[in-house]
């Protein structure tokens, strides 16, 4: 009975904050389309695998950095071709060209992986636009020679394949989605100890766990119906190429309560606001840019914090994969330790002191 | 029914104590009034006996329970305090639900306990549009619904007009006699208390510096009792008077002066000149004036 009005507290309490549900819907909406603008405007960086007994491969790669202004190749050259095939897996390069030595070559690529699929198509038109572009007669006979290629289609490790086929907008959304119910998490706290109506949970001696599970429930209803919105949305404007899978739920679900956990801890302990939206930043924001952007020079940072772990279990969750054994411990470790302190906190602190009264 | 045993509270190392080893006893269920200037000590000794601050020493008895043994006890007592908020966002109706739900409250018993203070009137409204006497008499009610046998009230009349004073003192009288809760009050409005309560306490800097029954202390401190004399400016020539004047306004000034004084003035006063002598009962406020000269606290700033 106790944690039933709570619910249906936090619900209309949530619900009816019009600011929140603008910027929870707005903000999604907002991050994708930054996404597709970016990926539309920006430069494609391909690199492209280069190996071959012939000496043509620098008529390729001066052709094709002739070919479009949009797409920016860079060459890594092997010696041998295991060695191009095994860092193509690595996802080192986007694709590997073997020229054979005798005017003909193989391509390896993956026509499922968007960036491998440019950088073949790109070669392609390389090859057959070569009389329109003006070359040396002994590099234009050289390229010549080689107009039949073979094409060896090589599918890398499929966890790969996420960033590649829902590109953009899943990542958007899975970034979104932990931004705000972080940030949901942190409000309600910080709400209930600014309005000291905490101190009503303390009077009447409700136990806390009551009270995290109703915020909880209030947050995870309202992002069921974002979630539902946002992909009824993208799958009608055929944006993306949904499937639903029932492994997702649990994965979700634990990646849902992980971020609430972070969220209640950081909003229940840390009572100045400039520092909780510091500390939001720092654990969100090199996460956009990490994925976002597609940079990895963040990984290193991010990968080993609860709320990357998080996000890799939910990009899991969305392909209906089990994911990673050492993400999904990270989580389940950071909600038991988070409202293990936060509880702790909140017994022995007095609630006078918590609800900054004196 | 309340006793504070060597109740002693300290917020931080470096501060002054705000409670002071408070000793008191009550087993009376009439009203008592907690009455001291901002910063005495009332509102932490409220926050202590409603279990939401932990005493640095002694201990709070409450039903005859200890406190810090028995801290179920708090289920028993209510606190109406002017720094617990509500949901702005909600409706009366939907905030009172949800205390009820929090209490344990059945929902039939709504609209028995909206009808206590009128609150049905505007059960519709949302909390963010309530005007300070209603939102007032919202709290005094969630403070009450689980019908708790002791009612902390601190400052309920701060920010009211005359008329919401009326009718948050009607509701609190309607408490104590109808529901039988012993009320607890501390108020910086002391006309509206001292119609209020029975008992009385004095806090001065955490320590308390008077208590006991209203009364009692009206005979007390009665010898002391001051008359006030209205007279035509020219009614007599002041010479040693001057200094018992306390106001002269529009030709007439008012004279403060104990009963042996006003038997010498009356001799040495045009009296066609007097207009009027004011026999005043002795107030809450006078009680306190007096009660703090007798502690040998300075006047510097008007108490509670």
């Amino acid at each position: 009975m106790q944690i039933l009005a709570m619910v249906k507290k936090e619900i209309k309490v949530l619900f009816r904050n019009r600011l929140l549900i603008f910027s929870n819907i707005f903000l999604p909406i907002l991050v994708i389309a930054v996404n597709l603008l970016y990926a539309s405007t920006a430069t494609v960086k391909i690199t492209i695998g280069i190996w071959g007994d012939g000496n043509t491969e620098k008529e390729v790669e001066a052709l094709m950095n002739s070919c479009d202004e949009v797409v920016e190749v860079s060459f890594i050259r092997y010696d041998n071709n295991e060695e191009a095939l095994e860092e193509y897996h690595k996802k080192s390069t986007d694709c590997v060209i073997q020229e054979n030595g005798d005017g003909s070559f193989d391509v390896y690529y993956n026509s499922e992986m968007q960036k491998s699929e440019v950088a073949y198509q790109y070669f392609v038109t390389a090859l057959k636009d070569i009389n329109s572009q003006n070359y040396s007669a002994e590099t234009r006979d050289a390229i010549l020679a080689a107009q039949k290629y073979t094409i060896h289609e090589v599918v890398s490790l499929s966890e790969e394949k996420t960033e590649e086929l829902s590109g953009y907008i899943w990542t958007g959304f899975i970034w979104i989605f932990i931004y705000s119910n972080l940030s949901l998490a942190i409000t309600q706290m910080q709400q209930e100890r600014a309005t000291k109506t905490l101190l009503y949970i303390c009077k009447v001696r409700a136990r806390w766990e009551q009270l995290f599970i109703s915020k909880m429930v209030a947050g995870l209803l309202q992002f069921v119906l974002i979630l539902t919105a946002f992909i009824v949305a993208v799958s009608r404007l055929n944006l993306v190429d949904y499937h639903f899978y029932w492994q997702q739920i649990p994965y979700w679900f634990m990646v849902f309560v992980s971020i609430f956990s972070i969220g209640h801890f950081l909003g229940t302990v840390i009572k100045n606001s400039a520092l909780l939206v510091m500390i939001q930043m720092l654990m969100v924001f090199p996460l956009m840019l990490t994925n976002a952007i597609q940079t990895s020079q963040l990984d290193g940072y991010m990968k080993n914090t609860p709320v990357y772990c998080a996000m890799e279990v939910a990009k899991s969750a969305m392909l209906g994969q089990s994911p990673a054994m050492s993400n999904v411990w990270i989580c389940i470790g950071t909600i038991a330790l988070c409202y293990f302190i936060t509880g702790l906190y909140l017994s022995k602190r007095e609630p006078i002191k918590i609800c900054k009264i004196q | 029914m309340i006793e504070l045993v060597q109740l002693t509270k300290r917020y931080d190392k470096n501060e002054k104590l705000a409670l002071d080893h408070i000793d008191y006893f009550t087993n009376q269920t009439c009203p008592l009034g907690i009455v001291g200037s901002n910063g005495a000590g009332k509102s932490t000794m409220f926050m202590l006996a409603n279990g939401l601050a932990r005493p640095t020493s002694g201990s709070v008895r409450l039903l005859g329970k200890d406190l810090a043994e028995n801290k179920s006890i708090i289920k028993r007592t209510g606190l109406f305090t002017d720094r617990l908020m509500l949901y702005p966002i909600l409706t009366v109706k939907e905030t009172i639900c949800y205390f009820m739900g929090i209490y344990g409250i059945s929902k039939k018993e709504y609209e028995n306990r909206i009808k206590m203070f009128y609150i049905d009137e505007f059960e519709n409204s949302k909390i963010d549009s309530l005007s300070t006497g209603m939102l007032k008499r919202v709290m005094l009610l969630i403070s009450m619904l689980h019908m708790p046998d002791i009612l902390f009230l601190d400052e309920p009349f701060s920010g009211l007009d005359m008329d919401a004073k009326n009718e948050l003192s009607e509701a609190i009288q309607y408490l104590y006699r109808e529901k039988n809760i012993k009320i607890v009050i501390s108020s910086h409005d002391l006309f509206e208390t001292q119609d209020l309560i029975e008992d009385v306490m004095i806090l001065e800097a955490g320590r308390i510096i008077e208590a006991g029954k209203y009364d009692d202390l009206i005979r007390k401190y009665s010898k002391v009792k001051k008359l006030r004399v209205v007279c035509e400016d020219d009614a007599v020539i002041l010479g040693s008077y001057s200094k018992l004047v306390r106001k002269r306004e529009a030709g007439q000034m008012e004279l403060c002066m104990g009963i042996e004084e006003l038997y010498s003035f009356l001799e040495g006063v045009d009296r066609r000149k007097v207009i009027n002598i004011i026999n005043n009962d002795m107030s809450l406020g006078d009680i306190y004036e007096e009660a703090r000269k007798h502690a040998n606290i300075s006047n510097g700033e008007k108490g509670d």
